[in-house]
């Protein structure tokens, strides 16, 4: 019953979109203005000496792979993975235990030991 | 950041990647306590019945697919190995004094990262000696997950005399296989 008085409310008091006045009227900027020489208010000035410094600073950045670092920093990262990947397969395994005192030593054997 | 910083950030990455890779150990041991049960009638302890043995052989089982068989069990000594089934000493070729029924302490080592590792040992009969010969007493250990670089000790294994056609002195025993 509640969700019912709230419905009704709210729908009593929506006002639908196209019912609403348009706040201020719409002009296409890119309309051509009477006079030649004026330009339309749609066309940016891309020569303008805000747009020019804008563009430098973004292509005056060089790309990250030309520096140095970046470089170096994959080849020790290659090196890296290489050489974790293949130390555990060429590792051997520890000496055999001899056992304690009492103790009968047995076969030693198993991956990472002579055979 | 500065061109030093960067270069002590790579060498200092490079150096910890190698402590921690070299400190890392990929393998996993097995410490095997093998024992054999005696039956009751000192089958496995009176040296007339231990005659009979023709050795004995340790094999492994990496999730119930075998990846060691046949391994004869010898015994690691100063002056090389001693088979521990066989009669081997000089006095009455027995097997070595002490021997029974603690046969001793398999290593073993695997590079598995996961799975579980089960070991069997079998000894033979020595009157069916050959490619035919019986297996007269057997025991298993429980599946043992693997555990990289840790060492699992000890795992018990104990062996008992098989019954069967091919020990009578056993006849409500399964034989083994």
């Amino acid at each position: 019953m509640c969700f019912g008085v709230v419905a009704a409310l709210a729908l009593a008091t929506a006002v639908p979109a196209w019912a609403q006045e348009p706040s201020s009227e719409y002009v296409d900027p890119t309309i051509v203005k009477d006079t030649p020489d004026e330009t339309p208010d749609g066309v940016k000035n891309l020569g303008s000496e805000q747009a020019v410094t804008k563009r430098k600073t973004e292509y005056d950045t060089p790309p990250v792979y030309t520096k140095w670092w970046f470089w170096a920093t994959a080849v020790v990262a290659t090196a890296a993975v290489v050489f974790l990947a293949v130390t555990p397969l060429t590792r051997q395994a520890r000496g055999c235990t001899s056992g304690g005192p009492g103790v009968i030593p047995l076969n030693c054997f198993g991956d990472g030991r002579a055979k | 950041m500065t061109t030093l910083s960067r270069v002590t950030c790579l060498f200092g990455l490079a150096t910890a990647l190698v402590v921690s890779s070299s400190a890392c150990d990929p393998y996993t041991y097995y410490n095997v306590d093998i024992t054999v049960q005696d039956d009751g009638n000192n089958a496995v302890s009176d040296p007339n019945t231990v005659m009979q043995f023709a050795g004995c052989d340790v094999s492994v089982y990496a999730d119930d697919e075998l990846i060691e068989t046949g391994i004869t069990l010898v015994q690691r000594t100063a002056g090389g190995h001693v088979g521990v089934c066989r009669g081997t000493d000089t006095a009455g070729g027995r097997p070595p004094k002490g021997t029974y029924p603690d046969l001793g302490i398999l290593d073993y080592s695997t590079a598995r990262s996961s799975g579980s590792l089960k070991f069997k040992v079998n000894i033979y009969d020595q009157a069916t000696a050959g490619p035919d010969q019986h297996i007269i007493v057997q025991g298993f250990t429980d599946a043992v997950p693997v555990s990289p670089g840790h060492v699992l000790s000890t795992i018990t294994l104990v062996a008992s005399p098989c019954g069967g056609p091919d020990n009578s002195s056993q006849p409500n025993q399964q034989p083994c296989k």
